[in-house]
């Protein structure tokens, strides 16, 4: 297929007419800048193919340049297929129209869209706008800015028109029939088997029928067997039965333990006289044991009777012997005694002497205190009298401390009246002539010189003169006068009360006073020295008692006998305990010695009794006689026994050597005979009868004949099972078979996709080992210099080079099937670096040898060396 | 199967009676089994009763006298009828009125290794009577391997008793050991491998020592068939086809398919068998050693191409190798039957 010509009208940035014109065959770049319209021009092309004229709708907004429907947007190109000339031209909205041209054949209308869509290879939307998924090769072919990195869904909505085509070719993309036989397998299989190969379905239902027949029938066969081993068990057990029966051996036991029993009888009388004999031997013998026993007894104790009686004898020695000896332990008992009594006598002297001694002693102290008390006593009486004086003196001179400041007070406020009254007195200071006196009333005579102080008015009478009348100034004069005649007053009222003359009298009684309470307190602190802290009546107290005391120890020495002089009372005491332990050493000695010889006494005694009583029992005629004749009959019974047990042994002997025990054994044994075969007889008739029930209960079931008929259905069954598995075998096998043989077989149909593949892969990638994996349509995995990668793991700028290649790819495969191709590459590489861009132009300028190719680009310089025909620049055509 | 054995004694009385012999002789294995139930048993014997004359029975191997038996229990369920003689124990049992005087030897047990015929050497019976021997066991050397009981029987007993007839039981199909001596088969055959079942024999001696008249009569309702056959082509199809036709219901047929064909030869084949299977009374068919070819002119009807070829091919290699031959043989009847179906459907 090669365009020639585009022309587009009102649709989006065209609403003027423009036509791209000079499209060569080969690579034909469209350039210009953003915005210039090659996507309008690509999108320009979908449309005219895609769309049916007659789409509404969102449509219209998309490719009308006002975005309404108003527009009448029309596209229309020149082409050639194959060798026809070609037209298509398509009007919408407004008057939709469509048409086409190829060769001589002419289409309008909807004829013109289908005939379109059936000749590139693409589907027809049946309403609204056309879609990817059905845009076929040329959606694969015209890759659409940006989208050149991703072509899977392409290639899968192309896969349907891609196989059809490339049928000339690549053959029958797979089997004609294989991937529906597959699926057929696949259903069949799976009534049966499940998809991890374990039976289901009819195989598992006839598995389950016959493993239940199987169990019925081992159990119907468990049965039958049961049945024939008890009808075995019947038939030998009557079989047995009988035999017995006929051969009746009880009859013979009956018969042999009847003879056997006679035979016993006959031996009976004389088993019974030898019992008896036996019998009579044991008594004897029994007897010889007695009288034995009897003769030992007496000879013990007549041994006994002779150690007694030694031991008597010795015994009435050893008393003797203790007898004296207590004879003797009493003298010396006595003499104890009176030592202990003597030095007891001493020994009380001698505590009445020191007693005596102590009395007086005491006597002279006490008589010593008596007098010290009475002199203390004596002193004492002397300081009262002192005292006595003293405290009367102490009273006449007493002055209290308060009148004593009184007067002093009293004193001291007139003396300083006084000198205040001379400060305000008037001073007459006087120089009188010798001999001269003047009257000075109160003042007195006035004679010499001197001065007064006046303070009171006074009247001066000199004699021959007249009289002066001097009257001090002011008032305070007169006050102070008159304090002054009040204190003089109290002062005199004090005096007389107290009886001194003056303050210095008073002051001197006072001192006086002060001086005899000093004395009075020393007399009594040495007084109270004299008495102790007792007081006076207490030594009287301590006097009486002393007194008392005297009287009681003379009281006592009188009473105490004079003594002479003796031992010490310590010596006497050493005497006396000496005699008291001895006494009672004595005393001890004499007391075991005493207990010692009337018990042994007592034990004498005791032995003696039981020596003459055993003397008078064993030692006596009578009883010697009787021992005597005890011993005859010893004799005579021993030679008894011994001819009875000769007969005896003689008598057993000859019973034995008939063997009766051997008769008495054949008894029990014929009896034991009887017993079993009875036994047998009755076990046998329990037997065959309840065999006989269970059999033909078992019988009447038609046990044969079920396990008959279940055996048949297991055959039955296993015959089924074997056809089933052998089917489900089948079934699986093939579909494994087939699904291998089939991707074999893909593999081997897409040879020439992956050599197309290949031919550009090593120009993209020189020098490099190659492989590509192609699954379907699509391939899947690159491999360069054996490391294998999914194409989708590759880079973005891998992938959209990738996707070009596989675009050419499928291209030449069309070509080769002479079926038409276009390839648009709208922004197709803009990811591809420098290098790869190289790469790219090669590949790009061989495609363009096979095929037209329209490259949108905005970066013309990019790709004019790509083996361009012709460059266009979109931007000039509007 | 049982109701036939029902009906065949059935036919017995019937043919008896028609025939007015004077006995019917059973020589052993009149019951199958041992444990039947009692409404079989009571069936056995009212089909006995279209004939009034004299049965006399002899247990075999498989209804053997034993202690507990079919024989104690019809004593028990009281059904045997005067007519009908039961010959529990050896010996001889004389019929003046028939002139005849039958020498029975009952198998008491299952198997025995002594000949119960011996006997009848030494069995004295009147003057006059027609000495018959009812027996049941195999006659040493003259009987394949496969006979079904040890017990044995002499070749000349017949001979040696001083026998007018020895009449023998166990082996299924009817054979002459020697002028005077006969297995009269079963007359209803149970299986594949008799030959010659399913018929009784008529016994007619005038006098002692005359010569027998046997005359052989078929009672047996089934014929057992075993048929192998080969195909190599349609032609053996249609004669196979031809060969059927004639099944009807008394047939019991298994067959056994071995050969080569192609993929339309074995369709036909199999529709002639179903066809047949619907006439006859059991008609088993074992295909698996018929070797299906497809032929080109079959693979291109079937559009059999690509990896379906493929497989075809591996298939058809596999059915040369015994062991894998009929999983092979399966998987492509199953091929072909799919992509028929598939076709069809297309």
């Amino acid at each position: 297929m090669r365009l020639k010509r585009i022309s587009i009208e009102q649709f989006r940035k065209f609403s003027a007419y423009v036509e791209v014109i000079g499209l060569e065959q080969g690579l034909n770049i469209l350039h210009g800048p953003n915005e210039a319209g090659k996507s309008t021009i690509a999108q320009a092309l979908r449309t005219l193919f895609f769309e049916r004229h007659n789409t509404k709708g969102d449509f219209v907004t998309a490719i009308s340049p006002t975005g309404n429907s108003d527009a009448a947007p029309s596209i229309a190109a020149d082409f050639i297929l194959g060798v026809d000339e070609c037209n298509a031209a398509k009007t919408f909205f407004q008057r939709p129209r469509a048409s086409l041209t190829i060769g001589y054949d002419h289409w309008e209308g909807g004829d013109a869209d289908e005939r379109l869509a059936e000749r590139l290879g693409f589907a027809l939307s049946k309403k609204g706008v056309s879609r990817a998924d059905i845009h076929g090769i040329p959606g694969l072919l015209w890759i659409e800015q940006g989208a050149s990195a991703d072509f899977a869904e392409q290639v899968d909505y192309a896969a349907s028109s891609l196989e059809e085509r490339l049928k000339s070719i690549l053959g029958e993309i797979a089997s004609t029939s294989g991937g529906r036989l597959t699926a057929a397998l696949q259903v069949e299989l799976a009534k049966m088997r499940t998809a991890t190969g374990r039976n289901t379905g009819v195989l598992v239902d006839v598995e389950k029928s016959l493993a239940d027949a199987c169990e019925e029938r081992d159990q119907l066969q468990a049965k039958a067997d049961q049945y024939r081993s008890l009808s075995d068990s019947l038939a030998r057990n009557i079989a047995e039965r009988d035999r017995l029966d006929r051969e009746r051996p009880w009859e013979t036991y009956e018969r042999q333990k009847r003879e056997s029993e006679a035979h016993k009888a006959t031996l009976e009388p004389q088993q019974r006289a030898l019992e008896a004999e036996r019998q009579r031997l044991r008594e004897i013998i029994a007897s010889i044991d007695s009288q034995h026993e009897q003769k030992e007894s007496r000879d013990k104790e007549l041994s006994t009777l002779a150690a007694q009686r030694e031991t008597l004898a010795k015994g009435t020695q050893t008393h003797q012997h203790s007898v004296e000896s207590l004879q003797l332990t009493e003298q010396r008992r006595i003499k104890a005694r009176e030592a202990l009594r003597a030095a007891r006598t001493q020994h009380q002297a001698a505590e009445q002497r020191q007693q005596r001694e102590s009395l007086q002693a005491e006597l002279e102290r006490i008589r010593a205190e008596v007098k010290r008390i009475e002199g203390i006593l004596a002193k004492a009486s002397q300081f009262a009298v002192s005292i006595g004086a003293l405290r009367e003196q102490a009273a006449a001179t007493k002055l209290s401390k308060a009148d004593l400041g009184k007067l002093s007070e009293l004193d001291q406020a007139l003396r300083e009246n006084r000198i205040q009254r001379e400060a305000i007195a008037t001073r007459i200071a006087f120089r009188l002539e010798a001999g001269q006196r003047i009257n000075a009333d109160t003042l007195g005579i006035l004679e010499g010189s001197g001065s007064q102080h006046i303070t009171a008015p006074v009247t001066l009478r000199i004699a021959g003169i007249g009289e002066i009348d001097i009257a001090p100034g002011g008032e305070d004069i007169a006050r102070l006068s008159d304090e002054a005649g009040r204190l003089q007053g109290e002062l005199n009222h004090l005096r007389a009360k107290l009886g001194v003359a003056d303050l210095a009298a008073a002051e001197a009684r006072h001192t006086r006073h002060r001086e005899l309470e000093q004395q009075i307190a020393l007399q009594e602190r040495e007084r109270d020295t004299l008495l102790g802290e007792h007081g006076e009546t207490e030594w009287r107290d301590q006097l009486a008692d002393a007194q008392g005391q005297i009287n009681d120890r003379e009281l006592r020495l009188a009473n105490l006998p004079v003594g002479e002089e003796g031992a010490s009372v310590e010596e006497a005491r050493r005497i006396f305990e000496d005699a008291e332990a001895d006494a009672g050493t004595v005393d001890t000695q004499h007391e075991a010695q005493r207990r010692a010889v009337g018990e042994s006494e007592l034990a004498l005694a005791t032995l003696q009794a039981h020596v003459d009583s055993a003397s008078q029992r064993l030692d006596s005629d009578e009883a010697r006689r009787l021992a005597e004749q005890n011993a005859r009959v010893f004799a005579e019974t021993v030679v008894r026994r011994d001819a009875l047990q000769n007969e005896v042994e003689r008598a057993a002997a000859t019973i034995a050597e008939r063997k009766p025990e051997l008769i008495e054994a054949d008894i029990q044994r014929y009896t034991q005979a009887l017993t079993l075969v009875e036994n047998e007889r009755r076990n046998l008739r329990d037997s065959i009868s309840s065999t006989r029930a269970k059999l033909e209960a078992l019988g009447a079931d038609g046990l044969d004949e079920k396990l008959a008929a279940t055996s048949i259905n297991v055959e039955h069954l296993e015959k089924r099972l074997t056809q089933y598995t052998l089917r489900a075998d089948a079934l699986s096998f093939l579909k494994d078979r087939l699904e291998v043989h089939q991707e074999a077989a893909t593999q081997r149909l897409y040879a020439p996709l992956r050599d197309k593949l290949l031919h550009y892969l090593e120009i993209l990638f020189p020098g490099a080992t190659l492989g590509v994996k192609v699954d379907g349509l699509r391939p899947t995995d690159l491999s360069r210099d054996g490391s294998g990668l999914a194409l989708h793991d590759h880079s973005h700028g891998t992938r959209e080079q990738l996707g070009v290649i596989a675009r050419f790819a499928y291209a030449d495969l069309l070509k080769q099937a002479g079926q038409p191709t276009l390839l648009i590459l709208d922004d197709a590489l803009v990811h591809s670096d420098s290098d790869r861009r190289q790469q790219m132009k090669r590949i790009l300028n061989d495609a363009a040898q096979r095929h037209q190719i329209l490259l949108f680009t905005c970066h013309p310089e990019d790709w004019r060396d790509a083996g361009a025909r012709a460059m266009i620049d979109v931007a000039a055509l509007s | 199967m049982a109701q036939a054995r029902f009906e065949a004694v059935a036919k017995i009385a019937e043919l008896a009676t028609a025939e007015q012999v004077d006995a019917v002789l059973v020589a052993g294995d009149i019951f199958d089994k041992q444990a039947l139930s009692d409404n079989t048993l009571r069936r056995v014997i009212n089909a006995m009763s279209g004939f009034a004359g004299r049965w006399v029975m002899l247990p075999g191997n498989h209804d053997a006298a034993l202690a507990e038996s079919v024989w104690t229990r019809l004593q028990r369920l009281e059904v045997l009828t005067p007519n009908i003689e039961v010959a529990l124990e050896p010996g001889v049992i004389e019929y003046p009125n028939l002139g005849v005087a039958v020498l029975v030897a009952p198998l008491t047990q299952r198997q025995t290794h002594t000949d119960l015929t011996e006997p009848f050497d030494g069995m004295q019976t009147a003057l006059g009577l027609v000495r018959v021997g009812l027996a049941h066991g195999s006659v040493a050397g003259v009987l394949p391997e496969s006979a079904d009981s040890p017990n044995p029987i002499a070749p000349d007993r017949a001979m040696t008793a001083r026998l007018d007839f020895l009449a023998l039981g166990d082996w299924h199909g009817t054979k002459q050991v020697d002028e005077r001596t006969w297995y009269s088969g079963t007359p209803e055959q149970d299986r594949f491998k008799d030959n010659d079942s399913g018929n009784v024999l008529i016994i007619e001696i005038d006098a002692p020592g005359a010569l027998l008249r046997v005359t052989k009569k078929r009672i047996g309702k089934f014929s057992w068939q075993v048929r192998n056959i080969e195909i190599h082509g349609s032609a053996d199809v249609e004669r196979l086809q031809e060969d059927l036709h004639g099944l009807g219901a008394g047939d019991v047929v298994r067959m056994s398919v071995t050969g080569l064909s192609d993929y339309a030869t074995s369709e036909r084949l199999r529709k002639v068998i179903e066809e047949a299977r619907a006439r006859a009374h059991v008609l088993e068919a074992d295909l698996s050693g018929l070797r299906v070819e497809p032929t080109a002119a079959d693979l291109a009807a079937m559009r059999v191409d690509g990896a379906v070829a493929e497989v075809v091919k591996e298939l058809r290699n596999m059915q040369t190798q015994p062991e894998q031959a009929a999983k092979a043989n399966e998987a492509l009847k199953l091929l072909f039957d799919l992509m028929q179906r598939e076709g069809t459907c297309a």
